[in-house]
């Protein structure tokens, strides 16, 4: 159990990291080494957008899955994972409550 | 007593006032304003009294209902007096002392009334205010000091200042009201009971570990009463910039949804469903921590974290090409990629004793630390990491001495073995951290004592084993006799090949060391393979081989050999040496002929698996063959201190590499017994390695810290790279990914460092030779060797 938060705390540690939230699929924030509000903002926003992107790839390809998202923005890059859980298990179930979105914002070092 | 009153009768008044009037004479011109003398009554009213002033000639005008006295009694005088008790005011008040708590008479009673009271403003001329009050100019004439009165006496009221109340009006937000109606049956009771029981227990399993993430966790279990639907429905708010503190789910009323509409849409959701929110929150938050998923996904978040941070070292990895090499003409340099530092506490400030690339995944590798210093035994440690994270290893484990070596199993991925320099030899799989079977190993170890038959050196070299036999025996191999091209015997010696097969799988039942345990039973006499996880070989400085078989919890040792040493040189083919320990007769040599020689590396042949060679502490080079009882089949003697590193290459059978302390490293062809190629360096070599995508390039490191490539296709006398890495530190192992054109280097300051080679020390990876080629190009070295000697280099 404290592994996780070991590596939420390393994520958020690494250089150029500014934040490392964990919402469920529902939006309900689990885990943020942000603040509150922004956090919010963020959790409603990406969750949306998980949701139409994960719609997009089913409804183009059924077998297909969304893996990660990858915003790279002019000031920062958002990296996001949604629905972890599932794509190391053998069955790719759909939304399901038990899905985690893992959000990092890193601002590369280039 | 009734107080005597004031009055007085009028006539006895009238009676005696008479009296006295007739004896004076009344003058008729002075009018005298006396009681007795009333002015003469004029027409004109004057004389104060003229009104109702009496005549002289009194008339007595009595009313008809008055008392009728007789004289005696007219004349009977009353006393009447006056004094100042107030007749009204009672002489018994009593009153209740709150004090004493008794009711007490109130002596002091005041007779006084007041009917008017006013205080003037005269003032005492002789009073000290007075005197003040007068202007001090009189004192000053006077020349006197008077001294004036401190406390200003003044009968002037002051008025102290009346703070007037003011009554202010507040604003506040407006709040919002909302209608919610809801039916509420004992079900709905029961059930949101049931899920509070269920998240207190869960909070107090929580508490103590996480008090933070507890209160969190309570934070947002404030949920609405409102059950919510359950699709998510994303409210309109969140996407204004304004309007971002909505979370959705969590949000009760949001304007602009009704109550109503609401209200209908949970008709079908319970309380129950309000609960399951909250403690979903609750649930989220432990099965989010215990979920196997989630740290797999925070792994390769913390690897995508870093390959955004560390990008050009990534891309190095994967495309750079040193385009200096063209001009360069033959050498060739090698790019720094990452820098292994351990991070963990085991790990720090200790050698880096080990390496191993793994041979099924392209960027696992696994390094040892511990120390080379015998005097100073410490803790020793075994890290797993990756190319993709190299700031945190994937595992990291700690025991109880230094780790010498370590080996990965070719077919098993997860089984890692490693020998301790207190002579344990340990191997485990890599998931199993906190697994009963590897702590238990240690443990037994450590607090048993030793397993018997263990080493009593440290253990330098480990290898895994499989069950399967060599499927080539020597005599049908060609090339691994030097070819005198003049013996084509492919068809026979591939119908002998198969008739030894069967052979030798007849006698492998017959063959004990062989046995495997943990795993499924051995099936007699059958030839498929049993599939065990395999033994685990072991030379150590004592001088023994061992093969370790893997039981339960525990590692069975049983030796394959000794490797003795004798003071004479390595004889041709001296097998019968080791059994009898006695070689020539003399007494001084019988002894020296039974000590062993501790072995400092091993080497196992890439095809021919039952041949190995046996580096040891003499400067001899053993090759020995695992099978059956272990028997030295040759003996090469070059170095002149011990051998660090011996290395078969990859792809000629035949042909091996030894480096030692003595600052050379060998190339020998493992027939003769002279070594073929010499190079001499300025300090000892750590460690030699071949490529594995060639058979002429290989490379080492010193102990002065620098990196040398040989590619003997191109230049075989001169390194086509010497790169010092670090200054002052003892490089101490190199080994060569399987995949990519990348070496690792260990030093003794715990660091490995991976260095990608430029093109041109890696053609043959470029130009994917096949392994024909390769030996056709390792056997022109070794005739360029043969013609050297003869020709007396």
């Amino acid at each position: 159990m404290s592994e996780v938060e070991d590596l939420i705390k390393k994520i958020a540690n690494q250089r150029g990291v500014t934040g490392c939230m964990v919402f469920n699929n529902q939006g309900i924030i689990i885990r943020t080494t942000l603040e509150q509000s922004l956090t919010i903002h963020y959790a409603a926003l990406i969750t949306q957008l998980c949701n139409h992107t994960k719609n997009t790839v089913k409804k183009l390809d059924d077998g297909d899955d969304l893996t990660f998202i990858r915003l790279r923005t002019t000031k920062n890059e958002i990296l996001v994972a949604p629905g972890f859980s599932r794509i190391f298990s053998s069955h790719l179930s759909s939304l399901s409550d038990r899905d985690y979105i893992l959000v990092v914002i890193q601002v590369p070092v280039v | 007593m009734p107080p005597k009153t004031t009055k007085t009768t009028k006539a006895t008044t009238q009676k005696t006032k008479t009296t006295t009037l007739t004896d004076k004479s009344p003058k008729k011109n002075q009018p005298l304003p006396s009681a007795s003398n009333r002015p003469p009554m004029t027409s004109t009213g004057l004389g104060g009294f003229g009104r109702f002033g009496f005549d002289q000639q009194k008339q007595v005008i009595k009313p008809a209902n008055q008392l009728k006295l007789s004289e005696t009694e007219l004349n009977e005088e009353f006393q009447l007096m006056l004094n100042t008790t107030d007749s009204f005011m009672p002489s018994n008040i009593v009153r209740f002392n709150f004090k004493d708590k008794q009711f007490k008479s109130d002596t002091n009673i005041t007779h006084t009334r007041t009917h008017f009271s006013l205080d003037g403003k005269a003032v005492y001329q002789g009073s000290g205010s007075s005197q003040g009050n007068q202007a001090s100019g009189q004192q000053a004439s006077e020349g006197k000091a008077k001294l004036a009165n401190a406390f200003n006496i003044s009968t002037v009221g002051t008025q102290t200042q009346r703070l007037e109340p003011k009554t202010m009006l507040v604003d506040t937000d407006k709040i919002v009201f909302e209608d919610f109606s809801y039916t509420v049956t004992q079900w709905d009771i029961f059930d949101s009971y049931m899920q509070d029981q269920e998240r207190q227990k869960v909070e107090k399993e929580k508490t103590g570990k996480k008090p933070g993430i507890a209160k969190k966790a309570a934070n947002q279990d404030d949920t609405p009463l409102i059950p919510l639907p359950k699709a998510t429905p994303m409210p309109a708010n969140a996407l204004e910039p304004s309007g971002g503190g909505v979370i959705p789910g969590e949000f009760p009323g949001l304007p602009g949804m009704s109550g109503e509409s609401l209200l209908n849409q949970q008709s079908t959701s319970t309380t129950s469903n309000v609960m399951a929110l909250a403690g979903a929150q609750q649930s989220a938050n432990v099965s989010f921590e215990t979920d196997p998923g989630i740290l797999r996904a925070l792994q390769v978040l913390e690897r995508m974290t870093l390959q955004n941070t560390f990008e050009g070292i990534s891309e190095d990895y994967k495309f750079w090409e040193d385009p200096s090499d063209a001009q360069k003409g033959d050498s060739g340099g090698v790019l720094p990629l990452w820098t292994f530092v351990p991070s963990k506490r085991e790990a720090k400030k200790k050698t880096t004793t080990c390496i191993a690339w793994h041979p099924r995944y392209p960027d696992f590798f696994a390094v040892g630390y511990g120390t080379f210093e015998f005097n100073k035994q410490s803790t020793g440690a075994v890290a797993v990491y990756t190319l993709k994270n190299h700031l945190n290893p994937e595992y990291f484990f700690t025991f109880d001495s230094s780790v010498l070596s370590i080996a990965w199993n070719r077919k098993h991925p997860p089984y890692l073995a490693v020998g301790l320099s207190n002579g344990v030899v340990l191997s485990f799989d890599i998931r199993d951290q906190t697994n009963t079977l590897s702590v238990s190993k240690l443990d037994f170890n450590r607090r048993k004592g030793d397993v018997k038959g263990k080493h009593t050196d440290c253990v330098w070299g480990v290898v895994w084993e499989e069950e399967m036999l060599s499927s080539i025996s020597d005599d049908d191999d060609e090339l691994m006799k030097r070819p005198d091209r003049s013996e084509p015997k492919e068809h026979d010696e591939k119908k002998q090949e198969e008739k030894r097969h069967d052979g030798e799988e007849r006698e492998k039942p017959e063959a004990r060391p062989r046995t495997q345990a943990g795993g499924a039973p051995e099936e007699e006499g059958a030839s498929s393979s049993i599939e065990g996880v395999g033994t685990v070989l072991s030379v150590s400085s004592d001088g023994r081989v061992t093969r370790w078989r893997r039981e339960k919890d525990r590692m069975v040792p049983r030796d394959v050999m000794e490797i003795k040493g004798d003071t004479d040189d390595a004889l041709d083919g001296g097998e019968d040496d080791e059994e009898q320990g006695e070689t020539d007769t003399t007494d001084q040599t019988i002894i020296f002929s039974q000590t062993v020689s501790g072995c400092s590396c091993v080497s196992v042949h890439p095809t021919r698996s039952h041949l190995a060679l046996i580096g040891t502490e003499e400067a001899i080079i053993h090759k020995v063959t695992k099978s059956y009882n272990g028997e030295t089949l040759q003996k090469y003697s070059a170095h002149k201190m011990p051998v660090y590193s011996v290395a078969w290459n990859p792809m000629h059978p035949r042909v091996f590499l030894s480096a030692g302390a003595d600052w050379s490293v060998f190339l020998w062809d493992h027939t003769l017994d002279q070594p073929q190629l010499e190079f001499a360096f300025g300090s000892s070599i750590g460690d030699v390695a071949w490529a594995p995508f060639s058979a002429t390039i290989f490379a080492m490191c010193s102990a002065d810290g620098k990196v040398y490539v040989f590619d003997l296709n191109i230049n075989r006398q001169e390194p086509l790279c010497e790169v010092q890495l670090e200054k002052n530190t003892r490089l101490t192992k190199i080994a060569f990914s399987a995949f990519d054109p990348v070496i690792l280097v260990g030093d003794e300051k715990g660091k490995v460092h991976t260095l990608k080679l430029s093109p041109n020390l890696r053609k043959s990876y470029a130009e994917k030779n096949s392994v024909e080629e390769e030996i056709e190009r390792m056997e022109k070295v070794l005739d360029y060797a043969i013609r050297c000697k003869e020709a007396g280099m």
